[in-house]
């Protein structure tokens, strides 16, 4: 099942907004996980038992590693010997771990430790390297061997295994690392791992954003309304956006007579269908959340008007960059061993990223351009007098501030990386990014980043070529249309025509304009009324059209009937 | 957000996504689609497999999308939308033009080009290889071609017609593009207007060395409304039902049409006995195998045989004022072997006559 769906919209979600306002708090949770495992079961079917296996895996790794929480009580304990806990936080950790200690003295060795963290990473991402690698190794060992070595399985995906495998691994490893302490209620795991909104789209939730609101959380029109705006803002950006846009990609690849201009045109398309597509989802998840009383962290930040590459992936899918940041990146060593490992790991990272996204070398290959942009700007970075910012920054585009501090990752302060998430304001309520303090792409004026911007740009939709297409001879088929067709055709023409509107207006939506605009009419007492009114005819307007789009979804003429 | 506004904005959604829901639940469902010509969905069946493999949730959002409340009117809102606000052209392939509806027909369908030649170089194999006929071929026009030259991308109909003419050996090939503009087919139907064929007939009978059809004087026409064709619905523009005109008076008159099929005399025209969803119909009955049009005022002992869809039926009474007889053979309707036992093929003018519409989805062409 899928946000927009109506199945989801006018099924779904009424019937399980009814039960949850009717069903005590105490019961709250339990329904979250029943209607979540039947939304999973409605797209996936029989996945939905190997989602509940990862769960119940994560769940019993958490308690293990988490027995008696010694990890965690030693980890406090280091922590406030360095001063980073405050007082009372550690005062409460010490009373917990002092009456479990009084039940037991029963802890595991840091071997056992370590032995059952590899067991679970390897049973986890066993799965999901089973379930969504295992052709492209079978037909990659096939290409490279020349022949049948290896039979493709054909195995569906199941749906969300990308997203919902990621937060079981932060738990489970957050826990080893003694982070926070190993949930003990099922439910409220389960309920975590599994919540509907954002399992199958994402964002990747870490389970310290949302532990306090599972065990408890206050519930008010306001943050019901502001999540029913969210929620609308998203659905009309997937249904009445992205859907156009990718209408245009697929019409614009299928001319007969390519020209350069629609094939740029086309690509850029591509390039804001992922984001209003992607940023959509997680507008949905986000709105949802709020509904049921959770703050989900952003995911993305008008991306599209970066100054750099390094600001593109802070502000694009935030929060699969934080995860491999903290799971992956600095765990292999970061920028501290070296400028060869360093760029090795940024490889790595990046090639995996780019992997996450999907199973074939092109997603590989997506990551990794993104990965040689982020080296050559680090390395320029140093070079240059912008470089003479945070040196650490400027070389490690994924780091935080210093070595010592990276070593743990929930402690780095790094100002852009590193806010909790929760404290974040609403994004309606949120400052204007542009507005934002980076020293590196916001001191100078817009005359002189402006080329900065463009090239980011640029880069992005040549890079997003690799995402769109699954082989090189489709991609490469692209970037020559790109490069050497003609400049224009009477098909283009027709096409770009017919999708001006959708195209201006997606690009003026991915920048903060409208945000900012919003924030100007609400500044006065008139001006809130408006927005009133506003928000009604925009949840109206925005909910009819998406319905009328989906009703339409099933249009299926039997056009050539035996009249 | 301040409170008020909060519970109003609250309640609004909640409610306009359970007023869907209840109303979705409890109004009466169609089971046909007059707009798009088929069966609406029923409810899926629960079974395991069907639960475990996702089919009945993806059968039960198919359901509810046929059978939302107010379908239509939200399928008018999507191609308003598009139009007016969005500016696109295009409505799920239709496109409004100077107040037609026209499917864009974007490309050649070169697989069913071929497929449509076999069945017709079947036909030229088993009746007319060795017959002493005179063959002739003509595509009619379908709307989007009158586009072309507004820089709409359609296919290239000239393609088109040469593929058809090759298809069948030893045909003349009659072009009709020069006898025909958009305003000679109706605003919300694919088909031609009879009242407009005139010069289309003059053009086909003098390629065939008939005679040239009577004056447009020499008729009367008579109005069927209102009238509301298939592309309307479908493209779910916002229209203004039409009427068909048609053309009696002279030899029309006296014409005898004999269906094969029932082995019945029917009327050229039939208004009250049309199917008003497709009054098309009212000419010649509409989907019929094999009918035969006689004139007994014929000045000619010629007989014309036409190959036809459903284009024929309005040009063919037309065409009879010129010819003893002639002969509607629909090979949609009609397996080739069958031909045999009601005519042979000797001495007649034969006319493949198609619409491009048709051969770009020959797929009901029988084998």
């Amino acid at each position: 099942m899928v946000f927009s769906s109506l199945l989801f919209l006018y099924l779904f979600l009424p019937a399980t907004l009814l039960l949850y306002i009717l069903m005590p708090d105490k019961g709250k949770n339990l329904l979250l996980l029943a209607a979540s495992l039947v939304f999973y079961f409605a797209g996936s079917g029989r996945y939905l038992f190997l989602m509940l296996g990862m769960i119940l895996l994560s769940y019993l790794a958490g308690r293990w590693l988490g027995q008696e929480d010694r990890g965690f009580s030693a980890a406090k304990e280091e922590k406030e010997d360095r001063g980073l806990v405050a007082t009372k936080e550690a005062q409460e950790d010490r009373s917990l771990v002092a009456a479990k200690d009084a039940k037991s003295d029963v802890a595991l060795s840091p071997q056992y430790r370590k032995i059952t963290l590899a067991v679970f990473l390897l049973i986890a991402l066993g799965l999901l390297g089973f379930f969504k690698y295992a052709d492209l190794v079978a037909d990659t060992i096939n290409a490279v061997g020349g022949g049948k070595i290896l039979r493709p399985l054909h195995l569906a995906l199941p749906i969300g295994i990308s997203f919902y495998s990621f937060q079981c691994i932060s738990y489970v490893v957050d826990v080893y690392r003694g982070t926070y302490p190993a949930e003990r209620n099922l439910i409220r795991f389960a309920t975590y791992v599994s919540f509907f909104p954002q399992l199958i789209a994402g964002p990747i939730v870490r389970y310290d954003a949302v532990k306090d609101a599972l065990k408890a959380r206050k519930h008010s029109f306001e943050n019901y309304s502001a999540g029913v705006i969210r929620f609308t803002i998203g659905l009309g950006k997937k249904v009445l956006v992205a859907d156009r846009l990718f209408a245009f990609c697929t019409a614009a690849a299928a001319v007969r007579e390519p020209s350069a201009v629609l094939a740029w045109a086309e690509s850029a398309a591509y390039l804001l269908y992922v984001y209003f597509d992607f940023s959509g989802y997680s507008d949905m998840a986000i709105g949802l959340g709020k509904c049921f009383g959770f703050d989900i962290p952003e995911n993305f930040n008008y991306p599209l008007i970066s100054g750099s590459i390094r600001e593109f992936w802070r502000r694009w899918h935030i929060s699969l960059g934080s995860w491999f940041r903290d799971y992956v990146y600095i765990p292999m060593g970061g920028s501290r061993e070296g400028r060869v490992r360093h760029i090795r790991n940024l490889l790595i990272v990046w090639g995996l990223t780019g992997l996450w996204h999907g199973a074939g070398w092109n997603f590989a290959l997506w990551g990794l351009s993104f990965g040689v942009l982020l080296c050559l700007e680090a390395s320029l970075g140093e070079k240059s007098s912008l470089g003479s910012r945070d040196s650490m920054e400027g070389k490690d585009p994924m780091a935080g501030k210093n070595s010592r501090e990276r070593k743990d990752p929930l402690e780095r302060k790094d100002p852009l990386e590193r806010k909790d998430p929760l404290e974040r304001k609403d994004p309606l309520e949120r400052k204007d990014p542009l507005e934002r303090k980076d020293p590196l792409e916001r001191t100078n004026p817009l005359g002189e980043t402006l080329p900065r911007h463009l090239g980011v740009l640029i880069a992005a939709i040549l890079i997003f070529v690799w995402f769109r297409f699954p082989s090189f001879e489709l991609a490469l088929n692209q970037f020559g249309k790109m490069f050497t067709a003609p400049l224009w055709s009477s098909e283009s023409a027709y096409l770009l025509k017919n999708s001006v509107v959708t195209l201006l207006a997606s690009a003026i939506g991915a920048t903060p304009l409208l945000h900012k605009a919003w924030d100007a009419i609400t500044k006065t007492r008139a001006g809130r009324m408006l927005s009133l009114v506003l928000s009604v005819c925009f949840l109206v307007a925005v909910l009819i059209l998406v319905t009328a789009y989906l009703v339409d979804g099933s249009f299926s003429p039997f056009l050539y009937f035996r009249f | 957000m301040k409170k008020i506004p909060s519970i109003l904005i609250s309640i609004l959604f909640t409610l306009i996504l359970m007023l869907g829901s209840i109303l979705l639940l409890i109004l009466p469902k169609e089971t046909y689609s007059e707009a798009e010509r088929r069966p609406l969905s029923t409810p899926p069946s629960v079974s395991l497999d069907t639960l475990l493999d996702g089919r009945f949730f993806s059968e039960l959002d198919t359901y509810m999308a046929d059978h939302f409340p107010g379908r239509e009117f939200f399928r008018m809102m999507k191609a308003v939308w598009q139009k007016d606000v969005l500016k696109e052209w295009e409505n799920n392939g239709y496109v409004l033009f100077e107040g037609s509806i026209i499917k864009l027909e974007k490309q050649v369908n070169t697989a069913s080009l071929a497929y449509a030649g076999e069945r017709f170089q079947a036909v030229y194999e088993q009746y007319l290889k060795n017959s002493d006929c005179r063959l002739y071929a003509a595509v009619i026009p379908d709307k989007s071609f009158f586009l072309s030259a507004e820089g709409f991308p359609v296919m290239d109909f000239s393609d088109m017609e040469n593929r058809f003419a090759d298809s069948i050996p030893g045909a003349e090939y009659i072009s009709l593009k020069d006898s025909l503009t958009l305003e000679d087919y109706y605003r919300t139907d694919s088909h031609w207007r009879q009242d407009r064929l005139l010069p289309a007939a003059e053009t086909l009978l003098l390629a065939m060395g008939a005679a040239a059809p009577e004056e447009e004087s020499a008729f009367q026409i008579e109005t069927y409304a209102p009238f509301t064709g298939v592309y309307a619905k479908q493209a779910a523009f916002p229209y203004e039902p039409e009427s068909i005109q048609y053309l009696t008076g002279t030899y029309l008159d006296q014409l005898e049409v004999r269906d094969y099929d029932t082995s019945t005399v029917i009327p050229v025209y039939d208004p009250e006995n049309c199917d008003p969803r497709d009054a098309y119909t009212l000419f010649l009955g509409g989907a019929k195998a094999f009918l035969r049009l006689e004139n007994p005022n014929a000045k000619t002992d010629r007989n014309l045989v036409v190959f036809r869809d459903s284009f024929g039926s309005s040009i063919a009474p037309l065409l009879a004022g010129s010819y003893r007889s002639v002969t509607l053979i629909d090979l949609r309707y009609i397996s080739r072997d069958f031909i045999r036992r009601y005519m042979r093929f000797t001495n007649q003018d034969v006319l493949f006559l198609y619409s491009a519409t048709l051969l770009n989805n020959s797929q009901g062409l029988i084998e």
